[in-house]
């Protein structure tokens, strides 16, 4: 059960998705010189549910995406595309992320916040480009080690 | 013997007659006390004197779980009679503590956006025993 996996088979099979940035979704950091625009995601941190038996199998996790785009219009489109995938009503209250070996069944999925900004990004090329965080929290089942 | 201290983790919960399917986070014990009464008098000189009751009450034991209305037997035994609790395996030891209770009041909580949660109050009814199984 991967999130990160979840997550990138999610957003880089989504068609609204692929509409605006293709399948140009990166954990951690994008290639150098990639095309513009393109999503990078990361963990930021989790929380794993415990019982007096054990691991209960339940986790939150809190993650960001941060949209890139050479202008404010193609950042909007592409941003606001990887929120309607995210928050469609079969994910956000309980459904399932992503598909085939990497689906992850979901719990609970919101946008905590999000904020934008205008700079050089660390993508290989020293130009300005139009940026948004995106935050979000999910809840969703964890394996029980036997 | 020096007396180590000790987390709680890996304690259980058994019931003798009912059934009670749950993830416990937390066990309470509180009020387990003994009342006394004042037996100072007009010629009792510098500070008062008390005397202990016979009987102690064992109080009552709070129980934190996960609540999971997926579980058939997740609620807990609120209309049964007073049975045995067994509060075993005490940070993973052979130890035991048990008790005849009966349980007298129950919380769910069934938050927005966190996990669900219930707190079940156990009323003690007589003595309250501690095995040690070494």
């Amino acid at each position: 059960m991967s999130l990160a996996k979840a997550l990138h088979s999610e957003l880089t099979t989504n068609l609204g998705v692929n509409n605006q940035i293709g399948t140009r979704v990166y954990t951690h950091k994008a290639p150098q010189d990639t095309a513009l625009p393109f999503a990078v995601y990361e963990i930021d941190d989790s929380e794993h549910h415990y019982h007096m038996g054990g691991v209960s199998g339940l986790r939150k996790v809190t993650f960001g995406i941060n949209t890139v785009a050479a202008t404010f219009g193609a950042k909007e489109d592409a941003a606001n595309a990887i929120r309607d995938a995210l928050l469609a009503s079969d994910i956000t209250a309980g459904g399932t992320l992503g598909a085939g070996g990497s689906a992850l069944a979901i719990q609970r999925l919101v946008l905590t916040g999000e904020h934008d900004g205008y700079g050089k990004v660390d993508d290989g090329d020293d130009q300005i480009r139009y940026w948004r965080i995106q935050d979000f929290e999910c809840w969703h089942a964890e394996s029980v080690p036997a | 013997m020096a007396t180590t201290a000790l987390v709680g983790t890996g304690t259980t919960l058994t019931l003798a007659t009912s059934t009670w399917t749950v993830e416990i986070q937390d066990i309470n014990f509180s009020g387990w006390s003994r009342e006394f009464i004042d037996t100072s008098h007009m010629g009792t000189t510098t500070a008062r004197t008390f005397s202990p009751h016979d009987l102690y009450d064992g109080g009552e034991v709070t129980i934190d779980y996960h609540f999971n209305p997926d579980t058939a037997t997740n609620l807990p035994p609120i209309g049964a009679a007073a049975e045995t609790f067994t509060i075993g395996s005490i940070s993973n030891t052979n130890d035991d503590i048990s008790f005849s209770g009966f349980v007298t009041n129950n919380d769910i909580s069934i938050p927005f956006e966190d996990k669900m949660t219930g707190t079940v109050t156990i009323k003690v009814t007589g003595a309250i025993t501690h095995t040690i199984n070494m």
